[in-house]
């Protein structure tokens, strides 16, 4: 409420700006409440509010504040990122953005800028050490060495403000599963021992690793990408059983709770699988703020969805076979 | 003829005034869109003319004209949407009047929909219309204004609208 009551004098600032002059509409801005004025802004796409960050210092400070990026992102739509990477005659690889231009109804490419002076810039035309990028978070990106292991550095930018943090470890061998966010940045990473796996998480804030509670009859390993991110908690398809060839159906599902650093492993849904290699074709994803689960078979040419209706039952319903 | 007349009392109407002394009827179910209106009608201080001193009759006549829209049963989604694109496709200065009027009168749905109008019409211009739009006097000196200009500027990319509608 304190932050609220803060923005609004800070827009009542801005509006002895607007107010100056005897234009009509700038008289009718003026007269418009503070809270209609931030609810226009909170709808305007990110590269016009980067545009008009140079209007004032009052629009610069909200538009940077935390309020105003939380209120923009909940109504934001989302944003498709391409990175071209297979064109050898290119010396550079390039990111572009993908924005729909709703009046003309056309769609745009647009080549995301980087300044020369990010580190990821310098080493985006590497080749095969050149970092791609992997996961995004709130509008901010992390890229990582795709082709190089073992993968030790990652680049987390934010494309607005255009500032990066680079992060390195030596935790290797292992992957890094997730890129979240729960009282700020955070990764998640899940470092092969032996027979074992010790999992980490890396807090932004405090710059520092550390290490999760987990039993040592817990080693899973989640399947590369994005986890499903549902009801707090992180959600990935195991892939690799540590141990045994066998599949492990009964654990097949692998839960990260954000807020208590919880891990813990639930069964999917449909039958058991006959080899491990099955697991490949199942993907987990949010929909309609429930988890769903999604299995492609290719020998029946078929594709099952469900969708967990009670998270506490973990009971699942088939929706869908196509 | 009489029942007729009757059943039009039995609805509940309401009479609202604007700041011009122009009277409209309107029925009080259509009326509670608005929820100041609505919180009126439960107090039961809406006996009378509702006085919406801050509505003139012009912007008062397009938000009945809405609210009439969305209380229709008889019409469809997409008559409602075609009837939204086409209600915001006035003066930017008449929109706004109407977002006023809606914070006003708390009607969500019309102040999403012009805020939404008046995102839209501004998110193209360039930094100096929108200035003038708003009235806004840069307080960055020129030197300022390149170093934060050399920050983005694929914001500076691409085609930009400099009209001021």
């Amino acid at each position: 409420m304190a932050l609220v009551q803060c923005f609004i004098e800070l827009l009542g600032s801005l509006f002895n700006k607007i107010c100056r002059g005897d234009e009509e509409l700038a008289e009718m801005f003026g007269r418009l409440p503070d809270c209609v004025v931030i609810d226009i802004l909170s709808r305007l796409p990110i590269d016009s509010l980067v545009r008009f960050r140079r209007d004032c210092r009052d629009l610069r400070a909200l538009i940077s504040s935390q309020y105003f990026t939380t209120l923009h992102l909940s109504r934001a739509r989302p944003m498709l990122l391409l990175h071209d990477c297979y064109d050898p005659t290119k010396h550079k690889k390039r990111l572009y953005v993908l924005s729909e231009n709703v009046d003309k109804k056309e769609l745009i490419l647009r080549e995301l800028y980087l300044q020369p002076e990010l580190k990821i810039n310098k080493h985006l035309g590497l080749g095969e050490r050149s970092p791609s990028p992997i996961y995004s978070c709130q509008g901010v990106l992390l890229f990582a060495n795709k082709y190089y292991w073992p993968r030790t550095t990652y680049y987390v930018l934010n494309p607005i403000t255009q500032e990066e943090v680079i992060v390195q470890h030596t935790h290797h061998p292992g992957r890094l599963c997730a890129f979240y966010f729960c009282r700020g940045f955070k990764l998640f990473y899940a470092q092969v021992r032996r027979s074992w796996c010790q999992y980490l998480v890396y807090i932004f804030k405090t710059q520092t690793w550390r290490k999760v509670r987990s039993s040592c009859t817990f080693n899973f390993l989640p399947y590369r990408g994005s986890p499903a991110i549902v009801n707090g908690a992180l959600h990935w398809i195991v892939y690799t059983y540590l141990k045994k060839d066998l599949p492990n159906c009964a654990n097949g599902i692998m839960v990260f709770r954000m807020d208590k650093e919880e891990l813990s492993a639930m069964p999917h849904p449909g039958r058991v699988c006959k080899a491990k290699q099955v697991h490949e074709t199942m993907r987990l994803l949010v929909k309609e703020n429930c988890l769903s689960f999604c299995h492609l078979l290719v020998s029946e040419l078929a594709v099952y969805i469900w969708i967990l209706e009670d998270y506490e039952m973990w009971a699942w319903n088939k929706r869908l076979t196509c | 003829m009489a029942e007729a007349a009757s059943s039009t009392i039995e609805k509940n109407n309401l009479t609202l005034k604007s700041s011009y002394g122009d009277e409209f009827v309107l029925e009080e179910s259509i009326a509670i869109q608005s929820v100041t209106i609505k919180n009126m009608v439960e107090d039961g201080c809406s006996s009378s003319v509702i006085p919406l001193s801050k509505v003139d009759t012009g912007t008062l006549i397009k938000v009945i004209e809405y609210m009439k829209m969305h209380s229709s049963t008889s019409s469809n989604e997409e008559e409602i949407q075609n009837f939204d694109k086409e209600f915001v496709r006035i003066s930017i200065k008449t929109i706004l009047n109407i977002l006023e009027a809606a914070n006003f009168l708390d009607i969500r749905s019309l102040l999403d929909l012009c805020a939404e109008a008046v995102a839209n019409r501004i998110k193209n211009k360039t930094p100096e219309v929108v200035r003038k739009i708003f009235n806004i006097t840069s307080d960055f000196t020129p030197e300022e204004e390149a170093e934060i200009r050399n920050e983005t500027p694929w914001a500076f990319e691409g085609d930009l609208d400099h009209s001021l509608d």
